[in-house]
């Protein structure tokens, strides 16, 4: 029984880092032909490229982490006060705000893309950082509602009561008990929140028309080209931020969760 | 406490994002009707819905998609669950395994994809590990992996992906559940399997089966991967559908937005589902 | 200057529910502890929210503090300090700054506070803990922060709601024993809820028993054992020995062991139920030689207690529980019950 157990885990740790393995493989190879395992040369000729202006690698990056802040921002702005709202109180027509909050985790991005195309033309939102943030927005509030919600309702009236009872205003009872004890929840909701905006492609390209250049779109290209080293490097430049993203938010899980990062 | 204005101020900028979300559905819809096209304006008609519906190749890529998508769904979600319970089995090591299963969730489906038709391609890293322990002689004897018709290659990105998420749905349930019940099953007689079926399997199931839903309408909609490692034809109903919307024919525009408001009905009608679930899952 | 809180015909409804609180009026003197007592879902929980101000009372109720009415306040300018069942620390704050909490809301300076906390850490004997994270606190340690922090910005009531329930039975007695030590020291008035009755009659100055939404009786701890109003209060206070009788016009109580001549005060005439406590149940040998007892019953089970032992007599199909300190009698055997009649209280039916 242990013997499958140890097969078990060896199969999760390959088949988990396998996928990856190639993209570093690739960036460094200055040559790598069948059926050789390793590259048969070295090079840095694909990060060198991709770093260089030319590649436009860095501008697309600044792009990216800028809207996807900015989303994250936003998403956490509007999206606190709602699940405040869904995980505090029962109101008549709460099934429905649900379901038009929920909605877009489900619905794929590009059916409404399109649809919301000819309105942001209209509005000369169309090919706009703005127009493209909102249309992020659209699809990672529902993530942060979710995750906020859930932690809303799990938290005790008793906690703002005590705050009040001993003096604190109800604004202030939320600024120094409510927010602090949501805190990790925060970081999670922030976290879904940046990487469905980071990992956007067919809303960017669409709404922002290639005048939004990220980071997806610069993969994709590299992608449509037929140099693996070269795609190789820009895809991982495309992920180094996120894995990054993900060791900072588990720190701060792993104090309150046990390590469980996201969910 | 609340009192009803503050609970719809609260909302208020929540329903505000919800409702660019109905509107691009319903513009969506309106051009599907030959509303607001670009280059007629008309009253509105069902007739590219009777085109869509009648041609071939189209009820080719719904077939291709609901398989792809149930395939990949069924997998990721008997794996995810299989994961979460030797996870939860293993007493030294589970917070590293834990950590390292996490790994996919960041990474774009977008770059999975990338990495993955590295690996699978004919001459790609697994075919060489194969040759190396002499299975296979050359690339054109590796089978096709990538962009063939049994799609493969999409269906492996989205388990890789989706297994994760399952797992960490599941996981997060097994803990609201507690060990205590699957315990008193035991005590009352029952073996370790029938514990895990009659006890904790029903009290988890809607946390799994929401995350499943999730999973499912993802994989009918998405597009970058099946547009990465997916056949040229038939194409997934996402790849269709941008494609005819990227036409430089204007003509064909409602055509795209009806096949695009079909895709967005066959998830809609998951939305009411997921959220009963979700209901049955915060209880 | 302790305060005086007096309530006013309070009735509390949530939704369209039965009221959970049915007009009650009820004064806590300055200084004083007084124990709102009840089973659950008698009120007594609701009427601590609504004196803290979470929740208002219908129309026509008040909640009046030395005279003026709070109802128009806001939670936070009440004064009124609670200490929950859980001890509701907040983690993210140190136990200084927890106990800091209230005196920071009111602006107080970043020093003063921490001499205020210092003090109060030390009045509950947590001194130099200051320092630590809540969750580095045993759970007595962390009520006696929360204790301190209720006190800490000198409230004009106390509010305690089952503050020691959650805790173990050694720990409990020491945590009854600050509370009550602190309370007087610093003369607060104070609400303690509880379902407990021992814990009432121990620590209060007086007791409001409340059952169903009503209140039921109110006064010093020993009139519940001793006078019940009613009942239901008897039952409630452990009265395992009621009989029902009949008054006679001269004050005879004709019960089935017999006429008892009692000596309480203003009773009415016609069916009553008379309280007999354990303690106050005499048992001697039915033995020729001895006094004639009121009547002769047979022992029908014996149990030991600790320090005393409880003994079920039936006297026809009538059981009666005594308590004494020694064990003469076998189970089986014959035994006179005696009944003191100025230790009889009849309540009506």
């Amino acid at each position: 029984m242990p013997r499958l157990r140890w097969f078990a885990i060896l199969a999760v740790v390959v088949w988990t880092l396998l996928p990856l393995l190639p993209l570093p493989l690739w960036s460094f190879s200055g040559g790598w032909r069948w059926p050789a395992l390793l590259p048969e040369r070295w090079s840095s000729r694909a990060w060198a490229f991709v770093l260089s202006p030319e590649a436009r690698a860095l501008p697309a990056l600044f792009t990216s982490l800028a809207l996807a802040l900015l989303v994250t921002l936003l998403a956490l702005a509007a999206g606190l006060p709602a699940a405040l709202a869904l995980g505090r109180t029962r109101f008549r027509g709460r099934a429905l705000v649900e379901l038009l909050i929920f909605a877009p985790i489900l619905v794929p991005p590009l059916t409404v893309a399109m649809g919301v195309q000819v309105l942001f033309i209209r509005l000369g939102l169309a090919d706009t950082l703005a127009g493209v943030a909102l249309v992020h927005l659209v699809f990672s509030l529902p993530y942060v509602v979710l995750i906020l919600a859930s932690a809303v309702a799990g938290l005790s009236a008793t906690w703002e009561e005590q705050a009040r009872s001993l003096g604190a205003t109800r604004w202030r009872a939320f600024w120094h008990v409510t927010l602090p004890l949501l805190r990790p929840s925060l970081a999670v909701a922030a976290l879904l929140a940046f990487l469905v905006s980071w990992s956007q492609y067919a809303l960017t390209l669409l709404i922002g028309g290639g005048n939004v250049f990220t980071l997806p779109l610069l993969v994709f290209a590299a992608a449509r080209g037929s140099d693996p080293a070269l795609t190789a490097a820009t895809a991982l430049l495309f992920i180094a931020p996120t894995l990054a993203f993900l060791a900072l938010a588990s720190r701060n899980l792993d104090e309150r969760n046990g390590g469980v990062g996201l969910l | 406490m609340s009192s009803r204005p503050l609970t719809l101020l609260l909302l208020l900028p929540a329903l505000l994002i919800g409702g660019l979300f109905l509107v691009g559905l319903l513009f969506g819809l309106a051009q599907s009707l030959g509303l607001f096209s670009l280059v007629e304006v008309g009253r509105p008609t069902l007739r590219f819905y009777g085109q869509l519906l009648r041609d071939p190749d189209v009820l080719r890529s719904l077939g291709l998609t609901l398989y792809v998508s149930g395939t990949a769904t069924l997998l990721a979600t008997v794996l995810g669950v299989a994961l979460a319970l030797l996870l939860r089995r293993m007493a030294r090591g589970a917070g590293s395994l834990r950590l390292l299963v996490q790994l996919p969730l960041p990474v774009p489906h977008l770059v999975a994809a990338l990495g993955l038709a590295l690996l699978l391609a004919q001459s790609g890293l697994l075919a060489r590990l194969l040759h190396a322990l002499g299975l296979v002689a050359a690339p054109a004897n590796f089978p096709a992996l990538v962009n063939d018709r049994a799609a493969v290659g999409v269906i492996v990105t989205y388990v890789w992906k989706e297994v994760p998420f399952i797992t960490l749905a599941t996981l997060a349930a097994l803990r609201a559940v507690g060990d205590e019940l699957e315990q008193a099953a035991r005590n009352l007689g029952a073996s370790p399997w029938q514990a895990f079926r009659h006890v904790t399997l029903p009290l988890v199931a809607p946390a799994v089966l929401g995350a499943a839903v999730i999973v499912f309408a993802y994989a009918i909609g998405a597009f970058e991967v099946p547009l990465l490692l997916g056949q040229s034809f038939p194409r997934s109903l996402a790849v269709e559908a941008y494609t005819l919307y990227q036409d430089v024919d204007l003509a064909v525009r409602p055509a795209a937005l009806a096949l695009n408001s079909l895709l967005a009905l066959l998830t809609l009608a998951a939305v009411p589902l997921y959220v009963w679930l979700l209901r049955r899952t915060m209880i | 200057m302790p305060a005086h809180l007096s309530l006013h015909n309070l009735t509390i409804r949530y939704g369209s529910a039965a009221p959970a609180l049915v007009e009650l009026s009820l004064e806590a003197r300055p200084g004083e502890l007084l124990a709102l007592l009840g089973p659950s879902g008698s009120g007594k929980s609701s009427t601590l929210r609504c004196v803290a101000g979470f929740v208002a009372p219908e129309h026509g109720g008040d909640v009046q503090l030395d005279g003026r009415s709070l109802l128009a306040l806001p939670p936070e300018q009440r004064e009124a300090a609670l200490v929950f069942q859980q001890p509701t620390l907040f983690p993210h704050l140190s136990v200084a700054e927890n106990v800091a909490f209230g005196l920071q809301m009111r602006g107080m300076s970043h020093s003063e506070r921490n001499r205020r906390a210092a003090e109060l850490l030390d009045a509950v004997q947590l001194g130099g803990y200051g320092p630590r994270r809540p969750h580095q606190l045993s759970g007595g340690q962390r009520q006696r922060v929360a204790l301190a922090r209720a006190l800490a910005t000198a409230p004009r009531l106390l509010l305690l709601d089952e503050p020691f329930a959650a805790l173990d039975p050694e720990l409990r007695d020491d945590m009854r024993g600050l509370v009550r030590q602190l309370q007087r020291e610093r003369g607060v008035t104070t609400l303690l809820v509880t379902h407990d009755q021992a814990e009432a009659a121990t620590l209060a100055d007086r007791v409001a028993l409340l059952i169903g939404g009503r209140l039921q009786q109110h006064g010093p701890p020993e009139d519940f054992y001793q006078r019940p109003a009613n009942l239901a209060v008897a039952r409630f206070f452990g009265a395992q020995n009621l009989l029902p009788a009949t008054l006679a016009a001269d004050g005879t109580a004709l019960t089935a062991l017999g006429p008892l001549r009692l000596c309480q005060p203003g009773l009415q005439p016609g069916p009553v139920t008379l309280v007999l406590r354990p303690e106050h149940v005499r048992l001697t040998p039915a033995a020729a030689g001895q006094p004639l007892p009121l009547v002769v019953g047979e022992v029908r089970e014996r149990q030991f207690l600790g320090t005393l032992y409880r003994y079920s007599v039936t006297v026809g199909d009538i059981t009666l529980v005594a308590l004494l300190t020694e064990a003469p009698f076998q189970v089986g055997g014959q035994v006179g019950v005696d009944i003191a009649p100025e230790r009889v209280w009849a309540v009506k039916q």
